[in-house]
């Protein structure tokens, strides 16, 4: 799309636009929105996980001045928080708030009130009585038929379907003839891999603002990864014309997928407004905000057939997802966790069947990867344990495999379909092997125990990927395209207006440095403005690693139309032909400049082309562009770890990482290598500490405490000398300036690289995360027998 | 509930409040506009919310606000401003130890607590120092070197200040923003004096309590 | 979320305070708040009147006699870490102040809270207990001495009546020789709760043999215990590797995990062995102090 040049902006790193406001501690973020006559709301959430609501006397609540919503106060009709999948396939059973609680904290009243003290109060005034349904918490009990139902019909686009067995849906894909290929095939592996949901637990709780406006509409300041997607559901539930509807771009203290869907205090908040006619802010409590949300609990099993040269034959696959109490985007889930699988390896054969299934527990939605981690645990252990079979090293089983140049890839699912055109893989493979000292790794698994030390060393790897965006040709279930404006202001300065959110990795910071290349304007010129849903054209959502890419590409294709103005405008001025100009970044000017390579001094600083368009009354120059990726190239990583398991206390440290990554051309180098690490970060919580676990009467054990939760700390990372990072050197010919994502690719392999170096180091092999000490203790003290 | 008189010094500015005892100091700070001052979970468990009180490094909402009476407290934003960011300020945000951000002040008020004790700590101390701050973001890394640069800088800027004739220490070694107390090498403000705990060379006695007066006492033992 | 609505008292001296947590009911210390903020938060404490005991000059200091340590119930845990004389007297106590929580708690919690809290996992009780630590508690009927081991009776309980303050926790100077070792095994490496902690104080002879030893367990409990038969077995004897594996098998003999956390007993066994072969090294070294 662009060609290869370079003006210095890319590759480099800057002071962050938004960096010395995040250090001195004046970021604003929606906690931090204040507005006169802010009253403060609170939710009443149910204290059972099933349990229909009877009756509900607010009046005493009301008596104390508080504004009280309940389920006859709010709009009925059910929605889906996310609206990515397109209408007719969208599952549908939110609702603003419930009568009946299908999870511990589900919304059944809300309440606005002058102080959050008084809110509080107002709340425990309230009286509920509530009919105590059984609880169901886990899947397979979920399935069977004696369950307890959790939703009896529900929306499917704008079809009533009945909801048996507490399936919510399921999908299932075949390719080629899998049995043929396992009947065909010299070696079977196959393993049942369990993967817990897991909290998100970003820093930020999710919030809103709300401010009722005069003309009935609303300003909404909400966490969010997609302000547009959140208008168009406010405009849905509560029937107001978007045009009304302004939702701002608020800096958000971490998401990790969990602001994809419109987060559930949003609707709440709004209705508190409209209600009481005051600005509203509404902040989940830790506690509530645990059980709002997890990453996707499965149990995956998975079977490989390959042939004695390592060549993959097929795979079958059967993954059962516990989405929790509400569909916030299973669908997709189902779809995706097979196209993960399919676009790690070459499998020509494939079986496949998936199904998602709703329990009382915190709703399911995309964390870091989407699937992909679950997915890469399962698949990266069992091609390990494939090549042990096979007496061959991992690494040359990966590189005969992979999905690499010119093969197809499935970007999210079959209907997301690419080819790959640009591959670092062999580069990633040889260069993390170099740099863990691959040479070291014992043959043998579990050769030092077997010595009886008790402190061993392993040394594992694995590979992943993620896509860029969910572009494809044609159009398909998901919604992913997004817009720009780019504007050149009269000082020659430039001002990008993007919808786009920026997740603190920087994608706001990538898109300056993308338009100011392309028109060749410095870097503290390009402004990226404060924005609304007013102010903007749409963008789907910043997720899916598609910031820099599919945003990118809008910023760039807007910056390309405002460089065609600019040429044309400067053609006029210096009475040339356009094709006969060109634009370079003048440093003693410090400014753009168009210049005419043939006739020297023959030149004109974009300052003076706008100034005169402006003076002669003539335009602004500037674009408004939307813009498709028609391509979702993968950015692939590879993890290479070396840990330490003391076998008396089965504590894992991490020795040695090398984290790499090709995400084509590398827009922020500190950025990027912070994305490498923060995914390390998230990944060993992954694989040793993190997991929620539920009472059979579905509180949180960790009743949503951070310690009890268990985040990676500072200690969980090694030591800043033994951890590297490295970047392939490729050139991503669909991307801005040769660049892919990075962003959730990061985390993909982090826990099954920890599965397959554990299993260096002890000679027992996990399937299960997370990997706690307990159960490496009691998995040596039984022989250690499972590899 | 009868309110508590509650005197505040934050960021060089007094607040005399009658508060309800039940307020946290997180929340009286943040009622008060300090919003840099954050709430990550209430339970003392993230480190959003630290601030330096007398100089040591607390979370706010592990602590009531009467229990400050008297003290002085500094957030991070009493560290620096946008056009004057402190040094380690401006080392978090030029190694990208800054992602969404919402950590980050608290993190940057542990480093300002251990600099100020131990300018050139090794990598095992850094880590100690700042074991009560989480952060989703980053995976720790790059804050560690951001804590490293802050640190050979402020030394730098130390050596330069030592090389220096007196007059201009006291302009020279403040510590980045207009009204900032405390900090290596801070002068003798009035109230660092009042309370007589911080001498010429920042150092303090190492010290949990949470009052000025219990400060004095402090001293006795 | 706000906390529940209470007063509060600030008494000056510890008669004033005593007098308060006699008369006035519901009243509840506050020493660093590190427990009772969260609790309160909780809905599990809900105290009418919350007495702020963090000033009160009798309960601050750590202290040295000819025979005796003596530490103020409200001293923080970041001061202990930093006390010249713990450093000298009591490097077991000052192991466990440092796996303990983070940097940012130890600067608000104090012993006399976490002893008082009597959680299972508390980290200074075992240490204190290798001491044969006494807590000192205060009423306005008068003073009274006991063992801590006696004090702490069972998972967030002591025999502390409601109008009783801790005062002080003291215990004799173990001998110069005395080596003492601490470990605790969580599942974060730093600032978690512990799954196992053990704390060990060994004393012994120049030829080898052990002439006292202490061993205490906690989180493998409802609440810190001495593992006694294990010490019984040691002293007297060579420290051996055969000795020091009996002595570690009979440790976990007096660990009491609930039900489902035999884990817990391997990892008292390894860390035990672990630790009392450090501390009988130390000693051939001529040890260092408990
Ligand atoms: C994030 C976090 C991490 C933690 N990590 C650890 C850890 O690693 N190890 C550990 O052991 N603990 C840990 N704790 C628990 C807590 O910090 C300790 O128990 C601490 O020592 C409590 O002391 P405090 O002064 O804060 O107690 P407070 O909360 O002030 O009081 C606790 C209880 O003791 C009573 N009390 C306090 N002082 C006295 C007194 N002098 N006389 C009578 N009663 C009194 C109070 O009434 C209250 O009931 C952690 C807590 C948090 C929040
Ligand atoms: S908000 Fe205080 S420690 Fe988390
Ligand atoms: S930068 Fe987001 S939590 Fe630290």
């Amino acid at each position: 799309m662009t060609e290869r040049v370079d003006h210095g902006l890319l590759g480099r790193d800057f002071a962050r636009k938004d960096g010395i406001a995040r250090v001195t501690g004046q970021e604003r973020y929606t906690v931090d929105v204040s507005l006169p006559r802010l009253l403060h709301g609170r939710i009443l959430g149910s204290p059972y996980a099933h349990a229909i609501v009877k009756s509900i006397d607010a009046s005493a609540a009301v008596a104390m001045g508080a504004t009280v919503i309940t389920f006859a106060d709010v709009p009925q009709a059910k929605f889906n928080q996310r609206i990515i999948t397109i209408p007719p396939v969208l599952h549908k059973d939110h609702q603003v708030l419930y009568d009946k609680a299908r999870r511990m904290g589900d919304a059944i009243a809300a309440v606005a009130a002058e102080t959050e003290e008084l809110a509080e109060a107002a709340l425990r005034a309230i009286k509920v009585e509530y009919e105590v349904l059984p609880v169901v918490t886990d899947a397979f009990e979920a399935m069977k038929p004696s369950a307890p139902r959790i939703h009896d019909r529900i929306l499917w686009g704008e079809q009533e379907i009945e909801i048996k067995n507490n399936i919510a849906c399921a999908r299932t894909v075949d390719e080629g003839d899998a049995d043929k290929a396992f009947k065909d095939a010299d070696v079977v592996v196959r393993e049942t891999f369990d993967l817990p949901k897991v909290y998100h637990a970003q820093m930020e709780t999710k919030s809103c603002v709300v401010r009722p406006e005069p003309n009935g509409g609303l300003a909404v300041w909400p966490t969010t990864q997609s302000i547009h997607n959140v208008r168009i559901i406010l405009g849905q539930i509560f029937d107001i014309p978007l045009s009304k509807i302004d939702v701002r771009r608020v800096p958000i203290g971490g998401t990790f997928g969990s602001s994809i869907q419109m987060n559930s205090p949003i609707p709440i908040c709004a209705a508190l407004a409209l209600k009481s006619g005051r600005p509203v802010k509404l902040t989940l409590t830790r506690e509530e905000d645990a059980h709002d949300h997890s990453r996707y609990g499965c149990r995956i099993d998975l079977a490989l057939a390959a042939k004695k040269d390592g060549t993959l034959l097929g795979a079958k696959m059967e993954v059962t997802v516990d989405i929790g109490a509400h569909n916030i985007q299973a669908y997709s889930f189902l779809g995706v966790a097979v196209g993960w699988l399919v676009s790690l390896y070459r499998l020509p054969n494939v079986r496949y069947r998936g199904t998602a299934v709703y329990t009382n527990k915190a709703p399911s939605c995309a964390m870091q990867g989407f699937g992909n981690p679950q997915v890469t645990f399962a698949a990266e252990q069992l091609i390990d344990i494939l090549a042990e079979k096979l007496g061959m090293d991992p690494i040359e089983l990966r590189k005969k495999n992979y999905v690499g140049l010119g093969d197809t890839f499935w970007g999210q699912g079959q209907q997301v379909k690419s080819i790959v055109r640009s591959d670092g893989v062999p580069q990633l493979l040889d260069e993390g092997a170099k740099r863990i000292g691959w040479g070291r790794r014992c043959g043998v698994a579990g050769q030092n125990r077997m010595n009886g030390e008790r402190f061993c060393r392993g040394i594992g790897m694995a590979r992943g990927f993620h896509t860029s965006s969910a572009g494809a040709p044609q159009p398909g279930d998901v919604i992913d395209f997004s817009g720009a404006l780019v504007k050149l202001n009269v000082d020659g300065s430039v001002d990008v207006v993007t919808a786009l959110m920026d997740h603190g990795g920087g994608t706001l910071e990538a898109i300056a440095k993308l338009v100011g290349e392309t028109l060749c304007v410095p870097f503290d010129l390009v402004n990226v403005a404060d924005v609304g849903t007013t102010t903007t054209v749409y963008d789907c959502v910043t997720h899916a690693t598609r910031g820099v890419y599919a945003g990118g590409g809008a910023a760039v294709k807007a910056a390309n139309s405002v460089r065609k103005d600019i040429l044309e405008t400067a053609a006029k001025f210096l009475n040339m032909y356009p094709d006969a100009l060109d634009l370079r970044l003048d440093a003693e000017l410090g400014q753009g400049v168009v210049y005419a390579p043939s006739i020297p001094d023959r030149k004109i600083s974009l300052k003076e082309i706008a100034t005169r368009c402006w003076s002669e009354s003539w335009k602004t120059i500037a674009a408004v562009e939307s813009y498709r990726p028609t391509s979702c190239p993968p950015a692939y990583v590879a993890v290479f770890l070396e840990v330490e398991v003391d076998t008396w206390t089965g504590a894992v440290r991490t020795v040695n990482a090398a984290l790499g990554a090709d995400c084509g051309t590398v827009v922020n180098p500190a950025m990027a290598r912070g994305q490498l690490e923060g995914g390390l970060s998230k990944g060993v919580g992954y694989a040793l500490i993190e997991g929620c676990a539920w009472c059979d009467d579905g509180q949180l054990t960790s009743r949503g405490f951070p310690m009890d939760a268990k985040i990676a700390a500072f200690d969980e990372s090694p030591r800043v000398e033994n951890l590297q990072t490295y970047f392939a050197e490729t050139y991503e010919p669909t991307g801005p300036f040769g660049a892919k994502g990075i962003g959730e690719a990061a985390m993909n392999p982090v826990a099954a690289a920890y599965g397959n170096a554990i299993a260096n180091a002890i000679g027992h092999r996990f399937t299960k995360l997370p990997i706690l000490p307990e159960d490496i203790v009691a998995a040596l003290a039984d022989g250690g027998g499972k590899r | 509930m009868p309110k508590k008189k509650t005197a505040l010094r934050v960021n060089g500015r007094q607040h005399e409040l009658a508060l309800d005892p039940n307020v946290s100091l997180l929340q009286a700070l943040r009622d008060l506009g300090y919003t840099d001052v954050k709430n990550g979970c209430e339970i003392g468990e993230c480190g959003a919310c630290a601030v330096l009180l007398n100089g040591t490094a607390v979370n706010s909402c592990m602590v009531l606000a009467w229990q400050a009476n008297g003290a002085e407290i500094v957030t991070n934003a009493g560290l620096g401003t946008l056009d004057k960011p402190h040094p380690i300020q401006e080392a978090f945000a030029d190694v990208g130890a800054v992602q969404c951000g919402y950590c980050t002040p608290g993190m940057i008020i542990s480093t300002k607590a251990l600099l100020d004790r131990n300018p050139n700590p090794s990598e095992a101390e850094i880590r100690e120092a700042l074991s009560g701050n989480l952060c989703r973001c980053t995976g720790y890394g790059q804050i560690i070197e951001a804590v490293q640069l802050a640190a050979s800088r402020l030394q730098a800027e130390r050596l330069a200040v030592a090389a220096m004739p007196t007059a201009s220490l006291t302009r020279e070694c403040g510590d980045g923003g207009s009204h900032s107390p405390g900090g290596s090498g801070a002068v003798a403000t009035p109230q660092a004096s009042l309370t007589g705990e911080r001498g010429h060379d920042g150092s303090r006695s190492p010290s949990g309590l949470s009052t000025g007066d219990r400060g004095s006492e402090r001293g006795q033992r | 979320m706000s906390l529940p609505q209470f007063e509060v008292q600030q008494p000056q001296t510890l008669g004033e305070a005593l007098k308060i947590l006699s008369e006035v009911k519901g009243a509840e210390p506050i020493a660093g708040g590190t427990n009772l903020m969260v609790d309160m938060r909780a809905g599990t404490h809900q105290p009418r009147v919350v007495v702020d005991v963090a000033a009160l000059r009798d309960l601050h200091g750590i202290e040295v006699t000819d025979t005796e340590v003596i530490i103020g119930a409200a001293t923080t845990i970041a001061e202990m870490l930093e006390s010249p004389i713990l450093a000298k007297h009591a490097t077991v106590l000052v192991k466990a102040c440092s796996s303990f929580a983070n940097a940012l708690i130890r600067n608000r919690a104090t012993v006399g809270g976490n002893l008082v809290t009597a959680a299972p996992c508390s980290d200074t009780a075992p240490a204190l207990l290798t001491l044969d630590a006494e807590v000192k508690l205060a009423s306005v009927r008068g003073m009274r001495r006991v063992p801590l081991e006696k004090f702490l009776v069972n998972a967030f309980s002591t025999i502390r009546r409601s109008d009783e303050l801790l005062v002080s926790v003291r215990f004799r100077i173990p001998s110069a020789t005395a080596t003492g070792a601490f470990r605790k095994m969580g599942l974060r490496k730093v600032s978690c709760m512990a799954k196992v902690d053990v704390a060990v104080l060994l004393d012994g002879d120049t030829t080898g043999r052990c002439t006292s030893a202490r061993i205490a367990l906690a989180a493998a409990s409802p609440v810190a215990v001495r593992a006694r038969a294990a010490e019984a077995a040691l002293v007297g004897k060579a420290l051996t590797p055969e000795a020091i594996a009996a002595a570690a098998a009979l440790a976990a003999k007096a660990a009491a995990p609930r039900a489902g956390s035999e884990y817990k007993l391997r990892v008292v066994e390894a860390l035990v062995r672990r630790l009392l072969a450090e501390a009988a090294l130390a000693l051939t070294r001529g040890g260092s102090n408990a």
